[in-house]
């Protein structure tokens, strides 16, 4: 194994015959190189990463304000969160966002294929559909705040355009606002998901396309059993991504649009982590959250694979 | 074009669908760089001519916005604030990326599939689930309220994705180039410095467009772990100024107009930059 390594990477093998202990001293040496390359980031990833995720779990046993030392209470926490009203609402609406799920995946999907089709100005197109991506959760949580508000401009848009009898409260109606939140989601991010797709798009394997041709197949059936499984990679990244998200990164679009309300109907997990951690001072209790957070993740994420791959044709 | 198949029902059924398509693509472009539109308009004009048309184009103009952003919601000091963290922050994820990848894909040593297994899921680890140890971390270390907490935390929560976004650029660097600069008694720092960093340059300016975003553009760790007011980064900044949204949404307008600045830049100039990177774990 060592050969094969130094002919790849390591120095050009001396040839002397310096014996056993020579070699596996220079062997030694070799490996120094590269492990004090690796040991910065190694150590700030261990300290601020790798022993925090263990630690979560440790600390998800404990009572903790912030300023005593963490009390440990077994498994007092997980019992509370089974039975925590905020907590349970919180996750149907996580749940609730990722039903969107067809959406999410549907929409970037059929734009990159529309844009795939050189549509007049899809170069703009492509453009103009960046711009979400790169703005800050916070300042997109703003914007559709003043604009959303009931005498603001997308109310006004609607009288102007005759459909003022749709106009209402967006951002402050038990029924709608989660809705109206995960439009605003998907707006953020369909950007991201167009990127990937038309990233699979232009790498298409053309021979398999035309051979579906040559067979006869018609553009939807071509579209339907050959494009769609070659991009099935993407569906599937893109998925996970979502689901990572949906889960863990709205935070600040809901502390900037909703605060998590009216009342709580628009609480997520991440939310409700936050909110219990900084604002009730039980970090204890948030972190047991995280737990659960990351618990869920990882089955859905298995879940999402499971079903993706299942249906792939052999 | 031509007149003889556009009579065809089938021919002006796909027409229609194709205009459809693309009335709904240019409804989402408007909407995609409308904020662009109303924050730029509102920022502009005063608080009485935004009411008599929210939405539309000002009539009465004013800078007074821009000077109030600065002045009484410190746009200017949030910003500054920001790009103390985030600058350190992004040449630390560089230089610490560029090594461990280098280490990782030009070397050999024990565990290195192993450490290359954990780099990927270590990418899966949402930040959100371990906030409160990484909280307790930096409280213990005595970095809390101290930008050097944040710039080492962002550093931690980005550099597994650097990594390994690097790592992808390195793998297409040929070895026998390596080994030559080695024959030529370069060291292992020299070959990386003028061998493989130029050779992965597009690789680096993706990754540091890319984190220079992300980290500009990120709250939660910042809103924890810098508390104190004089320190806010801007997207904390600007978010804790719910109050002054009664009275004055040119003011807002001018200070997120102002923390778009950079994202902006990055929009226009780097694009592509910033594609490669937010689909390389797609295609790869």
């Amino acid at each position: 194994m060592a050969a094969e390594i130094q002919v790849q990477a390591g120095p050009a093998p001396s040839g002397r015959g310096a014996g056993r202990r020579g070699r596996s001293l220079r062997r030694l040496a070799r490996w120094v190189t590269p492990l004090l390359l690796l040991a910065p980031a190694a150590a700030l990833i261990g300290w601020l990463l790798v022993y925090p995720a263990v630690e979560a779990v440790q600390l998800s046993f404990t009572s903790w304000d912030g300023f005593t030392e963490p009390v440990s209470v077994g498994f007092e926490n997980f019992t509370e969160i089974v039975h925590d009203k905020h907590f349970k609402e919180a996750l149907v609406h996580n749940l609730l966002i990722l039903a969107s799920l067809p959406v999410w995946v549907g929409v970037p999907y059929g734009i990159a294929w529309a844009l795939n089709t050189k549509i007049r100005g899809w170069k703009f197109f492509r453009f103009a559909f960046f711009l979400p991506v790169v703005l800050s959760p916070v300042v997109i949580g703003i914007y559709y705040k003043i604009v959303l508000k009931s005498d603001g401009p997308f109310n006004g848009l609607l009288h102007s355009i005759g459909l003022g009898f749709l106009a209402t409260e967006w951002l402050n109606s038990p029924s709608i606002t989660l809705l109206v939140v995960i439009g605003i989601i998907i707006w953020a991010t369909f950007g991201i998901g167009v990127l990937i797709f038309l990233a699979g798009f232009s790498s298409l394997d053309s021979e398999q396309i035309d051979a579906a041709r040559v067979d006869g197949a018609s553009g939807w059936q071509v579209q339907r059993h050959v494009v769609f499984w070659q991009l099935l990679p993407m569906i599937e990244f893109w998925t996970i991504l979502i689901l990572i998200v949906s889960f863990t990164a709205l935070f600040p679009l809901i502390y900037t649009l909703t605060h998590g309300g009216p009342g709580f109907h628009t609480y997520t997990v991440d939310f409700d982590l936050y909110q219990e951690a900084f604002t009730s001072g039980r970090l204890g209790y948030a972190s047991a959250i995280g737990v659960v957070l990351f618990g869920i993740i990882a089955v859905a994420a298995g879940l999402v694979m499971g079903i993706l791959r299942a249906r792939r044709p052999s | 074009m031509s007149a003889a198949p556009a009579t065809s029902p089938r021919h002006l059924g796909r027409r229609a669908g194709r205009v459809v398509v693309w009335l709904f693509l240019a409804a989402l472009a408007v909407s995609a760089l409308y904020p662009l539109f109303f924050l730029t308009a509102t920022a502009l004009r005063t608080t009485d001519d935004y009411r008599s048309s929210p939405g539309g184009l000002p009539s009465h103009l004013t800078t007074d916005n821009i000077t109030e952003a600065f002045s009484v919601v410190h746009v200017g000091t949030y910003a500054l604030n920001s790009l103390f963290v985030v600058v350190p922050a992004v040449l630390l994820i560089t230089v610490l990326s560029c090594l461990a990848a280098y280490a990782l894909i030009h070397f050999d040593f024990p565990l290195r599939k192993l450490a290359l297994v954990l780099v990927v899921a270590l990418i899966a680890l949402p930040p959100t689930a371990i906030l409160i140890p990484v909280f307790k971390a930096v409280l213990d270390a005595g970095l809390l309220n101290h930008r050097l907490g944040l710039i080492l935390v962002y550093s931690a929560l980005y550099l597994p994705f650097s990594i390994y976004l690097l790592a992808s650029f390195m793998k297409s660097v040929p070895t026998e180039l390596l080994n030559a600069a080695r024959i030529d008694g370069a060291g292992p720092l020299r070959t990386l410095w003028s061998v493989v960093l130029p050779l992965v340059r597009p690789g680096l300016l993706t990754l540091i467009t890319l984190n220079f975003l992300l980290l500009w553009n990120e709250f939660l760790f910042s809103l924890v772990i810098l508390q104190s007011e004089a320190d806010r980064t801007i997207m904390v900044g600007i978010a804790l100024l719910q109050g002054h949204f009664e009275k004055n949404f040119g003011a807002v307008s001018a200070g997120l107009l102002l923390s778009m600045i950079p994202p902006l830049l990055i929009f226009v100039f780097f694009q592509r930059d910033l594609a490669r990177g937010l689909t390389a774990g797609a295609v790869k």
